[in-house]
């Protein structure tokens, strides 16, 4: 592999890295898995390179990352193996990235209690996978219908749905703790 | 505006929130809105509520991966391509002609049992994939003239579409997919019961397997080429019946 190809691939693939860990830390639901399956799908990139003919890296690599923690998520399945949600694991620190884009003066990061940030993470932990990757490519990487469809590989029409039906889920989910999280955060 | 207008507007609102229409019909959405409570409501509630999501925020990156995805990937690309010049160059000097000719066939025999592992790893997981509900077919059709244009546009190339419900595997409908790293077309057949997946992509985007039949975890897996294609087919459905799929999906009109 000549080292100008490795060059290529580090400037437009790695700027993405971040977006490739959140997508596979969403699906996976656990911080050494989401980082293993990175990891793969990293290399299958740069192994597969030559393929990539332009368009969107960002959307190249997270359609790959995809793919991996689907295959991981079956190979959980297959292997019966029960995943204890590290969102629900003691002693578990994660690191946030806030991305409120005009975050609010009363949104303030000191003034978000770790019990509301708790109820919306589990809240969009819960979602079908289906419905959760749409909702965390919307939201956290802000991609647009039609890139989302590109890495899904279906329809707009689709993702619009399943769009719709994951902040359906999650509005209900998340009603009557907002009152509640408010009262916290000023208390 | 008329009470009737709002079902028609309400739809519209997530795709108005995300930016996703067009200037006219954003002009006439903010217009009703003006004039509509119950829509400015629904609007603020959506607005509310991602507003609530980003502020809870998503994961960064844990401090360090970068670096050993860096150093994997220095491993990687010092790693022996097969057939790559530097590879052979570098056997070349330490081996007598015929060690080398022997080595060049041994390490590609390895290497092509290694992708003709991962092909079926992964054409069995996008087979699996496909089964959980609603994901099987985006287009639900048995008419070849329904599922063919339905591809154009979705993937970069013109998968060739057969009804077979005279051999016995009526064409349930077709859906667009990611198999091996690449935009694949997949076509759905049935036999009683049982689904068959069957992948299209550019023979060039498809690792040189050529054609083997394997089974993994229950499933049988068939690949071979016709014309500039390369067709991989994934079933639960036993290897005599999936060799009668082959064979009629190869006795289409060949290009």
């Amino acid at each position: 592999m000549p080292a100008s190809t490795r060059n290529e691939f580090e400037r437009q693939i790695l700027p993405h890295l971040g977006a490739a860990y959140g997508l596979a830390r969403w699906l996976l639901r656990h911080p050494q898995d989401a980082e293993d399956a990175v990891q793969e799908a990293v290399i299958k990139a740069f192994n597969g390179f030559h393929g990539y003919q332009g368009g969107s890296a960002q959307g190249w690599l997270l359609a790959i990352v995809r793919n991996t923690c689907l295959t991981a998520i079956e190979r959980r399945r297959s292997h019966g193996k029960v995943i204890v949600l590290a969102d629900s694991a003691p002693g578990h620190q994660d690191r946030w990235r806030d991305t409120a884009a005009d975050p609010a003066p009363m949104a303030d990061a000191a003034l978000i209690t770790q019990e509301e940030r708790r109820r919306v993470h589990a809240a969009i932990a819960a979602l079908p996978t289906l419905f959760r990757e749409v909702l965390v490519m919307r939201e956290f990487n802000e991609l647009s219908y039609r890139e989302i469809a590109d890495i899904v590989g279906a329809p707009v029409g689709t993702v619009m749905s399943r769009l719709s039906r994951a902040r359906e889920r999650l509005a209900a989910e998340l009603s009557g703790n907002q009152a509640k999280s408010d009262t916290e955060a000023k208390s | 505006m008329t009470r009737m207008d709002c079902s028609e507007f309400r739809d519209l609102l997530e795709p108005y929130d995300d930016g996703e229409l067009p200037a006219t019909e954003r002009a006439a959405i903010a217009e009703h809105l003006k004039g509509c409570r119950a829509c400015s409501a629904a609007l603020a509630d959506l607005q509310a509520l991602r507003n609530r999501i980003r502020t809870a925020g998503t994961f960064a990156m844990p401090a360090g991966l970068e670096a050993r995805i860096q150093s994997a990937l220095g491993l990687e690309s010092r790693r022996p391509r097969p057939f790559g010049w530097r590879g052979i160059t570098a056997l070349a000097a330490s081996h007598a002609a015929v060690a080398l000719l022997g080595g060049v066939l041994a390490y590609a025999m390895l290497v092509r049992s290694d992708a003709r592992l991962t092909t079926t790893r992964d054409i069995v997981a996008a087979h699996q994939r496909s089964l959980i509900a609603d994901q099987l077919v985006h287009v639900a059709s048995a008419e070849t003239h329904t599922v063919k244009p339905w591809f154009t546009g979705k993937v970069p190339f013109a998968p060739e579409v057969l009804d077979l419900s005279a051999q016995g595997f009526p064409l349930l409908g077709g859906r667009t997919d990611y198999v091996l790293d690449h935009p694949a077309a997949a076509l759905v057949y049935g036999r009683r019961k049982h689904r068959i997946n069957v992948f299209i992509l550019p023979a060039g985007q498809a690792p040189a397997t050529a054609e083997f039949q394997a089974a993994r975890n229950g499933y049988n897996v068939a690949a071979w080429r016709k014309g500039e294609f390369a067709y991989f087919a994934a079933s639960d459905l036993n290897a005599s019946e999936m060799q009668e799929l082959v064979a009629a999906l190869n006795g289409g009109a060949a290009r």
